[in-house]
């Protein structure tokens, strides 16, 4: 049976067994627009080096085959064994919060610069195969310009399998929202998850600016103070060991105080049986 | 078979086999840069300064080295971090990183691409994780702007180049490290044939080091001495291998200089 039977068993497959990867990262981040705005790092260099932009409809699925987990950190394959986070820590130069998220689903070209509904007709989900807490998130990738957009997840299919779902509307940031920001979308009341979106619709445009919808699952978080080191362990600190599915696709997302362009070095440790 | 079958035989390694090996430091730190990671390695104390790396090809360390926290080979056992504690007068985090390779003598004062051709990795040979970093020798008085050029990835593929990373200050102070991204898609470095140096420093000369940052420390308040524990506080355990060249570097939150003390406690079995 997969996963750990103990606290000695896990010790045993990390030391005796090796059954260990973690990996350290940084990325170079751009300038939110605002404080309290989330800003992606799946467009910026460092080490892993930039992702590449999705597909445009029906889009990229991250599921490890091809280049497109590239601007992510993606561990070996261990099925039938189980992957799971052990800690997570980071240092940013500003204080930010940052999440740990598994990129499933972007699709690219949404343009906000007319009203209407903008076909998106999202690709599958390759982990989360549910949609239970996967979340829809528009990431900048033209800068707005002028008016701030209102847009609203117009049709899209519940955890449920349920087609045709509405969310409320969402407001833009900023009328000057930049390349990398990023604000969530939400969904109707009762569901608690996506498993595809068919369409967004703009009610208000912007002059300029386009975006990716982005389907990921947040999996954990930490507060950064400026310039000091922050870890969470998941075994015995928060008793929660996030699961990291076979073709993961991790990068980081944070959401600032400011609007200083940070740079974040990150650290995740990892165990798997 | 090495490593631990249980907590309790973790702990029995330490208490009745006595394979528990600690190493205490201290090392006196010169002014630096905030807001950038900062080696100690050129840096007095105990252990003393480690010296410069040869010129290209360069130095793969394999401890014993001058300047390094050693620990003995245990080999056929192997060897894990327990914990790392710290204290400074200055805020900062603290990193402990094997030091695998450094290439001396790079001069960053004007643009050019130098010639690297680093020696291979002594340990972490697949290079996954591997970082290179530039360790400035010889301060800058000029922001620079320097790429990897040509290096190899984690899967032997030469001739890879970076983007550009810019220095956040153009006068880079001895020790300050400069870190160069790899290119989309890898996820660690083997060896770097060349940089390229868009924007000349108008002085300045840097080590390139490639290292594998292994554990980290905040020190969030000055002269409080803070610890953390790498088995029931952050379950990670990270294995260092035999022959590991244990280097201190710190991110930093001030210009002053940082006195800096700490302990890393290691077991093997």
């Amino acid at each position: 049976m997969a996963g750990f039977v103990s606290y000695d068993d896990l010790i045993t497959q990390i030391t005796t067994n090796s059954q260990y990867d973690e990996f350290f990262s940084y990325k170079i981040s751009g300038a939110p627009i605002l404080a309290g705005v989330w800003h992606t790092t799946w467009l910026d260099s460092g080490f892993t080096g930039a992702g590449s932009a999705p597909a445009t409809t029906p889009g990229t699925a991250y599921d490890g085959s091809g280049t497109h987990n590239n601007g992510g950190v993606t561990f070996a394959n261990v099925s039938p064994a189980n992957r799971y986070l052990l800690t997570f820590g980071a240092v940013s130069t500003t204080a930010i919060n940052i999440m740990l998220v598994d990129r499933l689903v972007a699709v690219s070209g949404l343009s906000v610069t007319s009203t209407g509904n903008k076909t998106v007709s999202s690709t599958t989900l390759p982990r989360y195969t549910t949609g239970v807490g996967v979340q829809p998130w528009l990431e900048v990738t033209t800068a707005f310009t002028t008016t701030v957009p209102i847009i609203t997840l117009n049709s899209y299919t519940n955890q449920a399998g349920a087609t045709g779902h509405t969310g409320t509307a969402t407001v833009a940031p900023s009328s000057t929202t930049k390349i990398g920001d990023m604000f969530p979308l939400t969904v109707a009341a009762g569901d608690t998850g996506i498993q595809a979106v068919s369409t967004i619709s703009v009610g208000t445009a912007a002059s300029a600016g386009a975006v990716n919808l982005v389907l990921l699952k947040p999996l954990a978080y930490l507060n950064l103070a400026a310039e000091t080191w922050n870890e969470k362990d998941f075994v015995l600190q928060l008793p929660s060991m996030p699961q990291l599915f076979d073709t993961h696709c991790l990068h980081v997302i944070w959401q600032s105080t400011g609007v200083a362009a940070p740079t974040i070095w990150w650290n995740i440790r990892t165990s798997y049986k | 078979m090495p490593g631990f079958t249980s907590l309790s035989n973790l702990i029995a390694n330490i208490k009745t086999s006595g394979q528990e090996d600690d190493n205490t430091f201290t090392k006196v730190g010169v002014a630096t840069n905030f807001n950038l990671w900062h080696s100690m390695w050129l840096e007095a104390g105990n252990p003393p300064a480690g010296a410069n790396p040869a010129t290209t090809p360069g130095t793969a360390y394999t401890s014993p080295v001058t300047g390094a926290i050693n620990f003995n080979n245990v080999s056929t056992a192997q060897r894990f971090g327990l914990s790392l504690g710290g204290s400074c007068p200055n805020i900062l985090t603290m990193c402990i990183a094997d030091r695998l390779v450094g290439v001396s003598g790079i001069s960053v004062a004007s643009t050019g691409v130098p010639t690297v051709s680093s020696v291979s990795l002594p340990r972490y040979t697949s290079g996954v994780g591997v970082m290179p970093f530039l360790e400035i020798t010889t301060a800058t008085t000029v922001a620079i702007a320097v790429g990897l050029n040509s290096y190899t990835n984690q899967a032997g593929t030469a001739g890879q180049s970076g983007p550009n990373s810019t220095a956040i200050i153009a006068t880079m102070r001895v020790g300050d490290l400069l870190p160069l991204p790899i290119a989309s898609g890898d996820t660690g470095v083997q060896a770097v044939s060349s940089l390229v140096v868009n924007t000349g420093g108008t002085t300045g000369v840097a080590n390139l080091i490639l290292i594998k940052p292994l554990m980290f420390i905040p020190l969030p308040q000055g002269n409080s001495w803070n610890e953390r524990d790498h088995i029931l506080q952050l379950t990670a355990l990270p294995k260092i291998f035999d022959g590991a060249c244990l280097m201190v570097m710190y991110f930093s939150s001030t210009t002053s200089a940082s006195l800096l003390q700490g302990t890393a406690r290691t077991v093997y079995g």
